[in-house]
């Protein structure tokens, strides 16, 4: 496999675009670092050598991370879901002269243990299988309920996608040579397949 | 395509029709449409970005002459900082989500719509951006 190497001492960022690199748009836990990392393997692989290359690149960067962020929104909330599900599934039937809470507060406590207690979990399964229902029902329903939210977010990265592959036009409007190599190495740099040598 | 002269002297000729809202409510509603994020007032016009648009756009036009060059990359510079405060604003209704343990399903409903309204004023910024790339490329 073909890894871009970056090093970091041969990258020199323009120092006019200093202050504007100096934000990435990070959410929750993400790491300036990572971002950084992927950053660098871009520009690694575009060699920019005019002003409005070096944007590109930040552009192409910054899709690149909203993509990957996206997708493992869609992961979480496919997560979140399939947990909302197993704990209506388990809950068991409350008298109705018990408030209803308690049965989705067991629910939960059961959907918790599915979710991430590995020995509790067969027997979370064993309740599930004895109400008729195996691991690709709860996907299912978990999917069908999720759908609507998870389309809008497969909509948002087709939409990035589209605006990475206009940033890489872009880029070969202004250099040819850079969006070839771009255009090369891409899997490598989109997927984060990359090393890094700091010397 | 490239729209007809008939088409642009309809569109000119609808567009003179246009009011605006109308109702008591609807005006009092978009009047407030700029405080809500602040993405409806042109970044152009935001003294807090006026020196980093004049220093994006000096980079972006050194080493070549001529006010058209001046013009096209303050266009560019403008659009791209846009993009750039969308996107800043994107992450900070993401914060609400993304990696929240404490998130509900409604949660994703609601940053679903947060984010269509900036999709709108992200759409926007990147043609505008795109347009004045290859107007400063033809320079």
């Amino acid at each position: 496999m073909v890894r871009a190497v970056v090093r970091r001492s041969a990258i020199t960022v323009p120092p006019a675009l200093v202050p504007l690199f100096n934000q990435p748009p990070l959410v929750g836990e993400e790491k300036r670092e990572d971002y950084e990392k992927l950053f660098l393997a871009i520009v690694a692989t575009i060699k920019p050598s005019d002003t409005v290359v070096w944007l590109l690149a930040r552009d192409f960067a910054d899709l690149t991370w909203e993509i990957a962020r996206e997708k493992r929104l869609k992961t979480q909330l496919i997560k979140l879901t399939e947990f909302d599900v197993v704990s209506k599934l388990v809950s068991p039937i409350t008298p109705t002269f018990l408030p209803p809470d308690m049965s989705i507060g067991m629910g939960k406590k059961l959907a918790k243990q599915w979710a991430g207690d590995p020995k509790a979990r067969q027997s979370v399964i064993n309740k599930l299988a004895d109400k008729g229902y195996d691991a690709s029902d709860i996907s299912t329903l978990a999917m069908n309920r999720a759908a609507p939210e998870i389309e809008v977010i497969d909509r948002r990265i087709g939409t990035y996608e589209l605006r990475r592959i206009a940033a890489m036009k872009a880029i070969e409007q202004y250099s040819e040579a850079s969006a070839r190599r771009l255009a090369a190495a891409s899997t490598d740099v989109i997927e984060g397949e990359f090393t890094e040598a700091v010397e | 395509m490239k729209t007809s002269e008939r088409k642009v002297i309809s569109n000119r000729k609808n567009a003179q029709k246009s009011t605006g809202p109308r109702s008591e409510l609807g005006r009092l509603r978009s009047r407030r449409n700029a405080l809500r994020h602040g993405l409806a007032i042109a970044i152009g016009s935001d003294p807090s970005f006026s020196e980093d648009i004049e220093s994006l756009a000096t980079t972006l036009a050194s080493g070549r002459a001529g006010q058209i060059v001046q013009e096209f990359a303050r266009q560019v510079a403008e659009a791209h900082l846009d993009l750039v405060r969308i996107r800043q604003l994107r992450a900070e209704r993401l914060v609400a989500v993304v990696g929240n343990p404490d998130v509900k399903l409604e949660d994703y409903s609601e940053l679903n719509n947060n984010l269509a309204q900036l999709e709108r004023y992200e759409s926007r910024a990147f043609s505008r951006r795109k347009r004045a790339l290859l107007a400063l490329s033809k320079q």
